[in-house]
């Protein structure tokens, strides 16, 4: 063996243990059709691949009774993810704090949601107390990176979902229960810890 | 060619592995340094033969990232191009998400990791020439000999 074989093969051999240890760590996920990971595959298959068909949608849905620390989600067509492909916090003062790829974890006014085709507004059932704190958290993380996939485990790391879903779990309250390997905008639709205050699909 | 071969192969899964290791906080880190210092290795290799030789095959590994890195930074975009080469970059250089993740700072509205993902094909170029530099033999300055 040469003396630097080493180096070739050790990336793929780490990448074949660490798929069969996050294998095993999350069977149920794996075994679930419904997950977030097979809702991807599939509509990759058909041919739908990232956030969709981005536009703007002019929904032009109420946002004057939004309080702090309620949800918002938002969806373009033929999103890969499922009905949203994204989700963030917001905060008052017409103030939102989510995550995009090239701003990482940012506080954007909130009227920008008025250009997906698919709006949903969110209110969590939790204490007001509960609520400062989670957006107190991830005001705690603003200018922290974003990565497309990133999983459930860590705070380094984050995408527009997990940040939310992590500022809320920081206050005992679980928005995605099925235990996937990474959160979907779709899993806090589905949340029995939250209400819909409206929702409309343009 | 075969050397472009070997990092095309390191890097693609570093990729791999250091995607997955963000599962488990830490052990991510420990890999993107680790695939920094067999990159490094491997570049010495790359410096070996002609410069000329060397510059080619480094370009040509790092083909991806300066395509997606000169895309994110035109000034304008069809049909989204530029936020998904943005997108695409950032995977590119996946091996080396973890240590950008250490960084926190915001600079005129753009976090620090934002500028150094579109600077990282140059990063790459500086990493090369310092590999150049340490595959030169040292002879000493004195002329007492």
């Amino acid at each position: 063996m040469k003396k630097r074989d080493w180096q070739l093969w050790l990336f793929p051999v780490i990448t074949m243990v660490l798929l069969v240890s996050i294998y095993f760590q999350n069977q149920a996920s794996f075994n679930n059709k419904d997950s977030i990971t097979y809702t991807y595959l599939r509509h990759a298959l058909q041919g739908s691949l990232g956030y969709g068909a981005v536009g703007n949608y002019r929904n032009m849905i109420s946002l004057q009774d939004l309080e702090p620390g309620d949800i918002l989600l938002g969806g373009y067509p033929e999103c890969a993810y499922g009905r949203f492909s994204h989700a963030g916090i917001y905060i008052g003062d017409g103030q939102v704090i989510e995550a995009y790829v090239d701003l990482g974890i940012t506080q954007q006014p909130v009227e920008h949601y008025w250009t997906y085709s698919e709006i949903c507004l969110l209110k969590v059932k939790a204490a007001p107390a509960q609520k400062q704190a989670a957006i107190d958290y991830a005001k705690s993380h603003l200018g922290e990176l974003f990565y497309p996939v990133a999983f459930r485990p860590g705070e380094r790391i984050w995408n527009c979902t997990k940040i939310v879903w992590e500022a809320y779990r920081q206050q005992d309250i679980n928005l995605e229960s099925s235990g996937d390997i990474w959160i979907s905008p779709d899993d806090f639709y589905d949340s029995p810890w939250v209400q819909v205050i409206r929702e409309k699909s343009v | 060619m075969k050397i472009v071969a070997r990092l095309y192969f390191i890097h693609i899964f570093a990729w791999l592995a250091i995607w997955l290791a963000t599962y488990y906080p830490g052990l991510d880190i420990v890999l993107a340094v680790v695939y920094l210092v067999i990159i490094c290795d491997q570049m010495r290799s790359l410096a070996k033969g002609s410069k000329c030789k060397g510059v080619a095959g480094f370009i040509l590994w790092q083909a991806p990232g300066i395509i997606f890195s000169l895309i994110s930074l035109l000034p304008w975009s069809w049909w989204g191009i530029k936020d998904y080469a943005f997108f695409l970059l950032m995977f590119w250089y996946t091996p080396v998400v973890p240590l950008l993740s250490i960084l926190k700072w915001v600079i005129a509205g753009y976090p620090l990791y934002y500028y150094l993902l579109l600077a990282m094909p140059l990063i790459y170029g500086l990493l090369f020439t310092a590999a150049i530099q340490l595959k030169q033999p040292v002879f000493s300055a004195s002329r007492i000999r």
